[in-house]
């Protein structure tokens, strides 16, 4: 029987692996490019636009009716989707032109006002995907601020993952941006404190502590345990720590191997965080008396 | 200006799902959607433990959540309270699915009107019923609003045998419902929620 025909704690449904693509997808491709426009590396502004583009392609695999997506711009006043879907297409649009013209070696006041638009609607998409799970009431595990903040962070950490892999094969090199390393530590660590305040200051009710249970003991721990937790935090934070003490900026090169490892574990641990985030996400029992038993038993 | 709301009393509900055939019949909800549901679950302990039922549907909530996280505005609510889905400008995003405390909102799968209770061809009933839905949307309870608008009331109502459930103006003092939730004691699913649901239960 379907998870809604029950009166105890219920697993979100309706959001699943397309969503959180698409804040993968559209959280990181924004970084990408506030990072870029910081280091200067148009290769890197253009990757980022592909990652929101392979979100938007998410999110319209997603809608039963593709085809009238366009009329998701239609309720700014109440709906952060319609926000979303406004920042989102502001940004491929702007940033899209910004890439063009920077190559095409355009300068002067139209180039800035574009990047200017551009980098506006990068901190908006950034903020986007947690805002959005954080204005679902329903579901508390998803509420505070924990988690508006958590996701712009995992966002960024994993755009500058990225960038460090990519920017000893582009024009200027390591040395252009030495900063690259420290921030990125700086962020994971950020990330790591932020997601455990999120946890750790829930609304303790019936939905959180199933959302918790199947986080830490359910069929999501291995995702969120050894995805978020070893290879999105851990592993790319001692990687780093590691090149940052051992290695000069203008040798990173030689680490590609181990910088592309750095980058891909990052970028499946971001995956994996978001996602048992979002799955994890319960609905409240509509009868208080109710157990969550049932619904526990049933995520295991 | 009328608020629209049904009150259920739980003291004379036998569980009988007359109200989930009802509604199946009159809406014609494709396969695994049914709007009006009876949920059962065991109270107490043996030898005491005894079953409890408890009919759910849309609550059509005063501050319904549904409605402001639609990004198109396919859910509104109408001046009585009703709630509702204009499935031709629903763009299947599902938000207002997760956005539901009481996930009474069901979205038609691509394919699912093709498909049918039964093996092979839909039947007669199914393919003039399924007319009314379209696929890769989101539809709901809306209390047989075609019904309401004709001075009718919504099939559950009509159909249950206990006489149950109870149709009416919750803004109304003089209505048999608001009269209902004076005399009786009552409660609304999941109060902390914020919504103010419109569908009131008596307690048993």
């Amino acid at each position: 029987m379907n998870d809604k025909y029950k009166t105890g704690v219920r697993f979100n449904h309706p959001f699943r692996i397309l969503e959180t693509l698409s804040f993968v997808g559209e959280g990181v491709g924004a970084a990408l490019f506030i990072v870029s426009v910081l280091t200067r590396q148009l290769a890197i502004a253009a990757l980022g636009v592909a990652f929101v583009v392979v979100a938007v392609l998410a999110l319209r695999t997603h809608l039963g009716q593709p085809t009238r997506g366009w009329r998701a711009v239609s309720r700014l006043s109440t709906s952060w989707v319609s926000r979303g879907t406004l920042v989102i297409g502001g940004f491929l649009a702007s940033a899209t032109l910004s890439v063009i013209a920077t190559y095409m070696g355009v300068n002067g006041l139209l180039l800035s006002m574009l990047a200017l638009a551009a980098l506006t609607c990068a901190v908006l998409v950034m903020l986007y995907a947690g805002l959005l799970l954080r204005s679902i009431r329903a579901i508390r595990f998803w509420g505070g601020t924990g988690l508006a903040l958590a996701f712009p962070l995992h966002s960024a950490a994993t755009a500058l993952t990225i960038s460090i892999a990519l920017i000893p094969w582009l024009p200027g090199g390591a040395n252009r941006s030495p900063w690259l390393i420290p921030a990125a530590i700086i962020c994971l660590l950020l990330c790591l404190a932020i997601s455990a305040a999120h946890i750790m200051r829930l609304e303790s009710s019936a939905g959180t502590r199933a959302s918790m249970n199947r986080l830490l003991a359910g069929d999501l721990r291995f995702q969120f345990l050894w995805g978020a937790g070893i290879f999105g935090v851990a592993l790319p934070l001692i990687g780093l720590v590691t090149l940052g003490l051992f290695m000069a900026p203008e040798d990173l090169a030689n680490a590609a191997w181990l910088l592309a490892a750095i980058a891909l574990s990052r970028l499946y641990g971001d995956f994996a965080y978001r996602h048992s985030i979002v799955i994890a996400g319960a609905y409240e029992p509509i009868m208080p008396q109710t157990s969550n038993r049932i619904a526990v038993s049933a995520a295991k | 200006m009328p608020r629209l709301g049904m009150v259920i009393d739980l003291k004379v509900c036998v569980g009988c799902h007359a109200c989930t055939s009802a509604c199946k019949a009159t809406n014609g909800t494709p396969p695994d959607i049914m709007f009006a549901r009876v949920h059962e679950h065991e109270v107490g302990e043996y030898p005491q433990a005894r079953r409890e039922f408890l009919p759910v549907l849309c609550n059509h909530c005063a501050d319904p959540p549904c409605v402001d996280v639609c990004p198109t505005g396919a859910s509104y609510q109408r001046p009585d309270g009703i709630v509702a889905v204009n499935s031709d400008v629903c763009i299947g995003c599902r938000s207002c699915a997760t956005a539901c405390p009481y996930e009474n909102r069901h979205y038609v799968e691509p394919g699912l009107l093709s498909k049918g209770y039964f093996d092979g061809d839909l039947t007669l009933y199914e393919r003039v019923k399924y007319k009314r839905w379209t696929e890769g949307t989101v539809i709901k309870c809306d209390f047989c609003m075609d019904r309401v608008d004709q001075g009718l009331l919504p099939a559950c109502v009509v159909t249950c045998p206990a006489e149950a459930r109870h149709f009416g103006d919750l803004a109304d003092p003089a209505s048999h419902v608001s009269q209902l939730l004076r005399e009786r004691e009552s409660f609304t699913l999941l109060p902390d929620a914020g919504t103010q649901p419109c569908v009131h239960y008596l307690k048993a």
